[in-house]
């Protein structure tokens, strides 16, 4: 984005300023639950008619002469009197809702004045009215099943009245399932193709059935947006903000055969996409890179359009990200919806630490919880969340190698170690003392037989675990690499005890060897 | 109802039960291991185990037939109809209705259609391979595919047996094994496979688990099961899974010794849970299965009502039961949320999530205080202008005060339960349909089942409890059977329970004067207009609301949010502010089959109603109505509670 395109995106507002008249009111859409309804279906050719549909919705704001900017389900519009505002409000919750057959879109108006700090006052008015429209947004629509026999196949939470054939089998879906699916086919469908070349299911985009997800967006843009002073300041930072992580993610997914990945299309600075696990940890740096390049150039480009200290904000932008790699079995709304909350972990790591990106992930196995991260025990030497390209993040990445080349079997002893959750539980409620107040308590006639163990420590002692892994080390060139590649002294038999792999260095020699032949 | 203790032994060696707990890195199989550490034998293996024993003898006999797992096939009759399980069609692919077979209505052996095996019938299909067109007796005992119960029937399945713990001495233990390649005369490339199993530590390793039978008629096919069985889990042909089950019968365990002290008005519960519980959601993917996190009231009222079938002889017709579980006369089962198992220090104790405009600090949530927003918003609604805005959005709850300056992190939407500082803990454990017949998982049955773990505590109420009926109720809650959710035939969901008459909260008069306070302050503060305070009514909804008037269907309809309902209730007024999410919600009834499902306006919604004439001062006797009977439908079910000027509304004065 050059300076002189930004330029053109200042007069354009320049000019719906003074078109707006003589009693100006702005209007403001944001649209509710996108995600869910992009990944309610959980079939790649129809999250991606649900990503167009929000697109294409965008690109008919953006061609209304007033307004100001329209990106990923979220605009802002001039009106030229409070009754043209309030109709355009709501024609543009009943359009977004035609477009995605049933989405929530949430709008207001607000007086938009003049002078002063009026103007940016009146940005930060609409904002917050904006928050509160959300919350009463009328409902979604679409009918609901009667039973489990109506549900749609693919996203199961509507009516399914649409007959479709999928791979010669017949099936039931939903209107807004069947819309999308449409609208997906059409997006990839090439001229004289009866469809799109787009992979079918994610199992086709997954390696030996484990797929990542990635989900990320901008850090601090909540504050950023909260001080910007006028309408040519919002049009010129969302643009460059939206440019900035458009191209970060192109950039990103550049290396990856089109037919492995998906990346949800929905705007803004929201980034999704699932990947090969193989290919997440080099597409994260990718995008790492992308988004603090592409945002420092820009906002050199916009310099004198926004005020220094927008464009010292903006220059510094930088991305938290969060990544799940699990089985293809699990719902992909399930998926975004946990890859989302690492990505705010991430994002409250780069808070504390002061670092520009940061990016967490986990290997869920089909056992595992997804709990949010903060509910996760973590271990001493614990490392995660890490922030991309940093010495740290290539320390632990040349460990994770080095991890990932001794045979799994051989790490089998790290499970004789006790967790913090097993820490927690040992001896729960199996203390004389600790009975005889359940009793008082009333929990008298119990019918689990937790009780019926007594206190015992079965874990190996420090001491064993310790034997077990020195002679382990002592007999393996793969363990001494890998604790030289850590700095450790394998000679050292308190450091071999100390310094052994903790449950995040597996995580990332496992998310190392996806895609790689196994040991 | 009798009750028995069973002891699983294994005399040689160990088992290996896998997909109830991860897998540590470098194993390729880890038995069943409790959140603690201690490895346990899930109940679904022990009832899967005991179930193909006795499916063996009743066919071993010559006077029974069995079906394989439930599915209403006997296996000979099966194979002499030239229909083995390879080729088995579901009812999908061979593009026929499921039919027959349902409630008994077809001779044993047979299914709608006179066919010796209705393929078609799949997962549908009921057995009725008893006597009379009955389930086979090991339908009888463990439970077959069915949707709904028949007349007369207590429970799908009359065994209740629960998960084995372990009893003495263990520790952990590595079992490698590797395949030999013959041809080569040495171990096969990547076959080396690492097994972590529990071993015993002197004595044999033994469990002990627990259950009922509620037909005495079937307890002699429970021993005979337990004898029969002499394998459980994977690994025979490795020396694991020889095992021995004995049952011991006991009569005293389920009879209260002292009588409880005598109660009136509504009842609290707080219910720990002593197994883990899976409670159902409305919308389930294929084969992941979430829990809610609250125990709504249809299931509450649904254990309730099973429980009295199993403890009261001729419960359909004991008039103390039927009035207590009346929709319309009967008690009204409030929703149980989670709660902390220290209860919080003193003050209004509401059992509920918090409202929607309850918010947190992004980065540390429940590590910093809640705040609540909706004062902000109200001072932000009346701004009639941009300076008068920025002035209320200057004293606004929009970033965390207890975070350093400068960039303090902003607030975002809490959400959880008002009562728990911590999310209740769950565990995920993955279940597999097994083919008897075939000794293999049967296809595209494999689920991952999200279960809330054993000691999550939840609290609610009961109230409006019919006089006659509550001994009724505090034999049930005392009785030790009852559980929620699913999953009841293997133990899931049970719990203790502790009762208390329900506190009163703090006078609605008392809490609107504090409400006026506090916004009065919030307005003068941002130069605003307060002649609107006094004519505000906030409701908070303590469990989602399905409006009376909505209509399924009727898109004229489909937007009500149960507005028009509180509206009706408090007199001439509009809605000032509402701030409220919607859920798909619903409720299934065993004994007819039926799943009802609606939109509901999720709990935590808010809505502020400004009177038009009057103030709250005049309404006082409508608002006290409000809250002791709620609005809506399905009250009896705990929908639609509701709390008028909620007390968290003015958190932000205390945590600001």
């Amino acid at each position: 984005m050059t300076a002189i395109e930004l330029k053109k995106i200042a007069d354009r507002v320049s000019r719906a300023v003074a078109g707006a008249g003589c009693d100006p009111w702005l209007v403001g859409y944001d649209a509710n639950a996108i995600q869910e309804l992009i990944t309610a279906s959980g079939r790649p050719i129809s999250m991606r008619g649900a990503s167009e549909a929000i697109l294409g919705f965008d690109d008919q704001v953006c061609e209304h002469e007033l307004a100001i900017f329209a990106g990923g389900g979220r605009g802002v519009m001039l009106a030229r009197s409070q009754k043209e505002a309030d109709e355009q409000a709501r024609a543009l919750v009943d359009r977004y809702r035609a477009a995605t057959r049933g989405g929530v879109m949430a709008s207001c108006a607000v007086r938009f004045e003049r002078g002063g700090d009026a103007e940016a006052h009146s940005i930060r008015w609409l904002r917050h009215r904006l928050e509160i429209a959300k919350d009463a947004a009328r409902p979604p629509g679409g009918a609901l099943p009667t039973g489990k026999e109506d549900e749609c196949a693919y996203c199961r939470r509507c009516l399914a009245t649409e007959q479709r054939t999928r791979d010669g089998q017949p099936e039931r879906v939903c209107v807004q399932c069947s819309a999308m699916l449409d609208r997906g086919n059409d997006a990839e469908r090439q001229r004289g193709e009866r469809h799109g070349e787009m992979s079918q299911s994610i199992a086709e985009i997954a390696t030996d059935g484990w797929i990542a997800v990635v989900s990320a967006d901008g850090n601090n843009l909540g504050a950023l947006f909260e001080s910007l002073g006028s309408l040519v300041e919002l049009a010129v930072v969302s643009k460059v903000v939206a440019d900035s992580f458009w191209i970060a993610q192109q950039q990103a997914l550049e290396p990856i055969p089109e037919k492995q990945r998906l990346p949800l299309v929905t705007g803004g600075d929201d980034v999704r996409a699932f990947l090969p696990p193989g290919e997440v940890l080099g597409y994260v740096e990718r995008l790492t890179r992308g988004v603090e390049s592409a945002a420092a150039n820009h906002a050199r480009a916009a310099g004198g359009l926004i005020s220094r200290q927008i464009a010292d904000g903006l220059g510094k932008l930088g991305i938290g990200i969060g990544a799940v790699i699990a089985n293809v079995y699990y719902p992909a709304w399930r998926l975004v919806e946990y890859a989302h909350k690492l990505e705010d972990s991430a994002k409250a790591a780069c808070r504390k630490q002061g670092w520009r990106s940061g990016f967490d992930f986990t290997v869920v196995t089909t056992e595992d919880t997804m709990a949010e991260r903060s509910a996760r025990a973590l271990e001493p030497g614990d490392f995660l969340p890490l922030a991309p390209g940093s010495e740290p993040w290539r320390k632990a990445l040349d460990s994770a190698r080095a991890l990932a080349q001794i045979p799994s079997a051989q790490l089998a002893i790290l499970a004789a170690a006790p967790v913090e959750g097993e820490r927690e539980g040992r001896g729960r409620g199996s203390t004389p003392r600790a009975q005889e107040q359940r009793i008082r308590d009333g929990e008298r006639d119990k019918l689990d037989t937790d009780e019926a163990a007594p206190s015992q420590d079965w874990r190996a002692s420090d001491e064993e675990l310790g034997n077990l892994l020195r002679y382990q080390v002592a007999r393996s060139k793969e363990w001494r690499a890998w604790y030289t590649a850590c700095g450790a002294d394998w000679r050292d038999p308190a450091d071999v005890f100390k310094r052994r792999p903790t449950r995040d260095a597996l995580q990332l020699a496992r998310l190392l060897g996806f895609g790689e032949p196994s040991r | 109802m009798r009750s028995f203790d069973l002891t699983v032994r294994f005399p040689t060696g160990s088992l290996l039960v896998g997909g109830a707990s991860a897998t540590p890195r470098g194993f390729h199989a880890s038995h069943a291991q409790l959140p603690d550490g201690r490895p346990y034998i899930p109940a679904t293996a022990l009832r899967g185990a005991l179930r193909e024993s006795l499916e063996t003898l009743l066919r071993g006999t010559g006077e029974h037939q069995a079906c394989a797992g439930g599915d209403g096939i006997d296996p000979g009759e099966a194979s002499i109809a030239g229909l083995t399980a390879d080729e088995e069609p579901t009812g999908e692919a061979s593009g026929e209705e499921p039919t027959g077979a349902r409630g008994g209505e077809n001779p044993p052996g047979r299914t709608a259609g006179g066919d010796p095996m209705d393929p078609a019938a799949g997962a549908e299909r009921t057995c009725s391979l008893g006597e009379g067109g009955a389930p086979c007796l090991a339908c009888r005992v463990f439970g077959t595919r069915r949707s709904m119960i028949g007349d007369g029937e207590r429970a799908f399945s009359a065994l209740v047996l629960g998960d084995a713990t372990p009893v003495g001495a263990f520790r952990w233990a590595a079992r490698p094994s590797v395949a030999v390649a013959r041809a080569s005369r040495s171990a096969a490339d990547k076959q080396l496979v690492f097994r972590r199993i529990p071993e015993a530590a002197g004595e044999p390793l033994r469990f002990a688990a627990r259950g009922w039978v509620n037909d005495a008629a079937l307890e002699p096919y429970l021993e005979a099961a337990a004898r029969a069985t002499t394998h459980l889990g994977a690994g025979r042909s490795r020396g694991l899974a020889q095992v021995e089950i004995t049952v011991k019968w006991d009569d005293k365990r389920h009879a209260r010794e002292e009588a409880r002290p005598a109660f009136t008005g509504d009842l609290r519960i707080r219910v720990t849970l002593t197994s883990p519980a899976l409670i159902g959601a409305s919308v389930v993917d294929g084969n992941f299965r979430e829990t809610r996190y609250e125990i709504p009231g249809s299931a509450v009222r649904g254990a309730v009502g099973f429980a009295l079938r199993a403890l009261v002889e001729g419960a359909d017709h004991d008039a103390a039961t039927q009035d207590l579980l009346d929709a319309e006369r009967g008690a009204r089962f409030g929703f149980l949320y989670p709660a902390d198992a220290a209860p919080g220090e003193a003050g209004d104790r509401i059992a509920g999530p918090l409202p929607i405009t309850a918010a947190w600090c992004k980065t540390e949530q429940r590590k910093h205080p809640v705040v609540d927003t909706l004062l902000d918003r109200l001072v932000l609604l009346h701004a009639g202008c941009a300076a008068a805005a920025a002035r209320a959005v200057e004293r606004s709850a929009t970033q965390c005060r207890q975070c350093p300056q400068p960039q303090p992190p902003p607030l975002r939407t809490a959400h959880g339960s008002r009562l728990a500082t911590q999310p209740p803990r769950t565990r995920t454990v993955v279940r597999v349909a097994m083919d008897r017949t075939r000794q293999s998982a049967r296809d595209e049955q494999l689920y991952s089942q999200v279960l809330l773990e054993t000691s999550t505590v939840l609290e609610g109420s009961i109230r409006g409890i019919p006089a006659h009926s509550r001994q009724r109720l505090v034999q049930v809650l005392d009785s030790g059977i009852l559980s929620f959710g699913r999953g009841r035939s293997a133990g899931w969901g049970q719990a203790c329970i502790a009762i208390e008459p329900a506190p009163a909260l703090r006078p609605i008069a008392e809490r609107a004067a504090a409400f006026d306070d506090a916004l009065r302050a919030r307005l003068e503060a941002a130069r605003i207009d307060t002649d609107r305070v006094g004519r505000f009514v906030p409701v908070t909804l303590l469990s989602p609301l399905w409006p009376s008037c909505r209509e399924e269907g009727r898109p004229d309809r489909d937007d009500d949010d149960g507005e028009r309902d509180l509206r009706d209730a408090v007199g001439d007024s509009s809605c000032f502010l509402a701030a409220r999410r919607f859920a798909r919600d619903g409720a299934w009834d065993q004994r007819t089959g039926k799943m009802t499902t609606f939109r509901a306006t999720a709990a935590g919604g808010v809505f502020v109603l400004q009177l038009a004439q009057a103030t709250w001062r005049d309404v006082l006797g409508q608002l006290e109505t409000l809250e002791r009977d709620g609005v809506g439908q399905r009250r009896d079910q705990g929908f639609g509670q509701v709390l008028c000027f909620d007390p968290h509304f003015l958190l932000s004065a205390q945590n600001g």
